[in-house]
């Protein structure tokens, strides 16, 4: 087996099955978690080691193994899973997170000194919480370091096994396994069962049809050898004949699921979800949408050149096509959805961790987990809501005197929620808290001079004042949030994933903050516009309007029903070089707030457009976001609307400041 | 991606040459260059996989079907071995492989 490439598979599934303990932990905290919580957090652990221990990585090996001890305990119902035990598990978890992160790459460098230091707290925690202490002299070291000595008088086992046609495909290589098992001990006879290989024209070179019938000389036992097929376990057909003093008449396993742990195997149910699912290559469906985007971008030329030649048979089969076309991309996009209940849970956490720091009874409540929204939106999402749920128990809730006081239930609730609305996904976080105080915002906005005195302001904007730079109302600074940072950060993320955040209140009822972001980053409604033979893209949702060009005579401004707009001229910024034509319009974008004019020479009009991402040429241009190709091949770039109101709002100001 | 390039197979008179990874990851495109010669009665007897830098279960079942398919058409079949392709067929008690019973490589 080629570790290289199979390492990254063991991050990840370790990662998962590390989100699955998680899962099952907070289960356990909220007192929801039966034996089969129990169970699943143990065989976690216990599988986290043995791949571990499949890749020599040790240091992983020995602590899961403590944990794995302290969960078999549990387990067997001879220690409690206490409130403290889960903490202390889950900052555990945590660990074996870091330690996985640190020793799963291709070239591990040294554990920091913190994580060593973490590393013994968390033992000697769970040593003061179970009496379970790390193997003074390895109790239990992985299967490898094993290797008998002395083993010609070791007991002979005889093993027989067949792997599932499936396993190669699975990225794991049978040889390997009968590799491993020399660490055991000693193979000493081995027959290669190759009757299964069909003919060559049935042949797939990448099923297996391999079985091996050995006998192997170790004073291992059953569990031990079994562990080593523990990674295919489940589509191999294991048979293990003990030694004939240790075996009892009826001892032959012969279940066709590797008789291993009955127990285990029953509860799991996450392990037939898992095989309805492929894990794929994040850039092999990149490559789809890209293909399936010029495949779009074809279909529509060769659209107009069927209309050019008349021909309506033509016409039609391509209108046909063409609907199919569509229907693929929709699939293809279709494909990097996840759903964002795995973004939800991690919450869970965050709220148990939180509400504890600061000693609030705290409730998560989460609905809508099974909307579905792109994969880099929901990986990109995730900074920006916990900042926005940390804020929401640290200032939102109130503590727990007032809450009695205003005659709410002592525990607070957290709500996130998500749903689709025409086109964009939208997603919630509210708190049953204090919500936030009006005047206070007015306040604050009129000392930090955000607003002039005696504006009139809509709730909107006033609530809208929270998202400016530099904005807080926090009237104590807590380890959590309140120091002034925060509320604009989670905007510009936010905006820079094409979305809007908007914040609603009713003081002393609640807050509810609302992201509304497209569904996809891949495909905008862009408006075509061109400058001398260049054309380009301006995101749809950016413009505010058109006009027809006018200007203040040698001025880079215009004069907007009464108002100063300043404006860039694309063709100088761009350097477009060719004829200028005659007619010319200003299109007005908008962006935090700020407008300003772009003077382009024609107005194309609206598309949808496959957005690309720069190549490395372009890459560092300020101006310009992506690329698309249009239907005629051509390719045009899509301009980045806040860079370009960034530099003619900075050009305004430099042109006044000259001229005062 | 270049998966081809991993693995090459290169067909001689007397002699078909693999060289590179026999590995899962190639062997649909091994495969689909092998099968052709497979069940050709004039296919070089000789598999020289002396230039063999890995090579794992999917690479030993062709290497095995190869062999199976030239024994049902009583055709002589021999390899020479790399280091990596000894050390598998010792492991599966396949050594040492016929033709080459020095046991070195050329």
């Amino acid at each position: 087996m080629n570790i290289a490439d199979a390492l990254p598979t063991f991050v990840a599934e370790s990662t998962d099955l590390l989100v699955e303990m998680e899962a099952a932990l907070l289960e356990c905290a909220r007192g929801r978690g039966g034996p089969e919580a129990v169970n699943l957090i143990f065989r976690s652990a216990h599988t986290i080691k043995g791949s571990s221990g499949l890749f020599g990585l040790q240091p992983i090996v020995s602590f899961v193994h403590v944990m794995e001890t302290a969960l078999d305990q549990v387990r067997l119902g001879r220690l409690e899973l206490s409130a403290e035990l889960i903490t202390a598990l889950l900052a555990c978890k945590d660990h074996t997170g870091a330690l996985i992160a640190l020793y799963g790459s291709l070239s591990p460098g040294e554990p920091s000194e913190a994580l060593r230091a973490e590393e013994t707290r968390l033992l000697a925690e769970l040593k003061r919480l179970t009496g379970i202490g790390a193997p003074a002299e390895s109790v239990e070291r992985p299967e490898a370091a094993v290797a008998v000595t002395g083993a010609a008088t070791a007991p002979l086992w005889q093993i027989a096994v067949r792997f599932g046609p499936d396993t190669l495909r699975n990225g794991m290589d049978p040889l390997g396994f009968i590799r491993f098992l020399e660490n055991l001990g000693e193979i000493t006879t081995l027959q290669l069962l190759e009757a299964e290989l069909p003919e060559p024209a049935a042949f797939d070179p990448e099923s297996c049809y391999l079985g091996f019938e050995l006998s192997l000389r170790t004073t291992a036992d059953r569990a031990r050898i079994e562990a080593v097929f523990e990674f295919v376990r489940e589509d191999c057909t294991l048979v293990i004949t003990p030694p004939a003093a240790e075996t009892p008449a009826n001892a032959v396993t012969t279940a066709p699921k590797a008789a291993t742990r009955p127990e285990a195997e029953a509860a799991r149910p996450g392990a037939e979800a898992a095989a309805r699912f492929l894990r794929v290559d994040a850039g092999k469906l990149d490559d789809l949408i890209t293909r399936v985007g010029e495949l779009i971008i074809a279909a529509a030329g060769t659209t107009v050149l069927a209309r050019r030649v008349k021909n309506d048979d033509l016409t039609e089969s391509m209108s046909s096509v063409t609907s199919l076309v569509e229907q693929v991309r929709e699939c293809a996009l279709q494909l990097r959805m996840v759903k964002i209940g795995a973004t939800f849970a991690r919450f869970e956490r965050v709220v148990h961790d939180v509400a504890r720091e600061i000693g609030k009874e705290i409730r998560l409540e989460i609905r809508g987990e099974d909307t579905e929204l792109d994969k880099t939106v929901v990986e990109r999402i995730g900074d920006p809501l916990t900042h926005l749920v940390r804020n929401a128990i640290d200032h939102g809730i109130e503590p727990l005197e007032v809450r009695t006081a205003r005659g709410k239930p002592a525990a607070g609730t957290v709500t996130l929620n998500a749903y689709h609305d025409s086109g964009s996904i939208v997603i919630e976080c509210s708190d049953d808290g204090g919500g936030l105080k009006r005047e206070r915002i007015l306040q604050k906005a009129l000392e930090r001079g955000l607003i002039a005195a005696g504006q009139e302001l809509s709730e909107e904007e006033i609530f809208g004042l929270i998202f400016e730079p530099g904005f807080s109302t926090a009237e104590n600074v807590t380890n959590l949030s309140g120091r002034g940072v925060g509320m604009d950060v989670v905007k510009r993320n936010i905006v820079a994933l094409r979305g809007n955040v908007r914040l609603a209140s009713v003081e002393g009822k609640g807050t509810t903050v609302t992201i509304r972001l497209p569904l996809t980053l891949a495909i905008i409604n862009g408006f075509q516009v061109a400058v001398g033979r260049a054309s380009f893209i301006l995101p749809l949702d950016a413009i505010e309007e058109c006009v027809e060009f006018s200007c203040e005579a040698g001025r880079d401004f215009t004069n907007l029903r009464g108002q100063v707009l300043p404006f860039v001229r694309l063709r100088e910024l761009l350097d477009v070089k060719g004829p200028v034509r005659p007619r010319q319009s200003i299109v007005i974008v908008r962006h935090a707030g700020t407008r300003v004019g772009l003077v382009v020479e024609d107005l194309l009009g609206e598309l949808q457009t496959v957005i690309k991402p720069l190549g490395k040429t372009f890459r560092r241009s300020e101006c310009v976001s992506g690329s698309s190709v249009l239907g005629s091949g051509e390719v045009a770039l899509i301009l980045d609307v806040p860079a370009l109101v960034r530099y003619a709002t900075a050009r305004a100001t430099q042109a006044t400041e000259l001229r005062a | 991606m270049s998966e081809q390039l991993l693995c090459q197979l290169t067909s001689g008179p007397d002699c078909l040459q693999i060289s590179g990874e026999m590995t899962v990851h190639c062997a649909q495109a091994l495969y689909q260059q092998w099968r052709p010669l497979l069940s050709d009665p004039g296919a070089p007897a000789r598999v020289d996989m002396s230039e063999v830098t890995e090579i794992d279960t999917a690479g030993l079942q062709l290497l095995l079907l190869a062999r199976r398919t030239a024994r049902s058409q009583g055709r002589p079949f021999a390899i020479v071995a790399s280091p990596v392709v000894r050390s598998v067929l010792e492991l599966c008690r396949l050594a040492p492989p016929p033709g080459e019973p020095s046991g070195k490589t050329p």
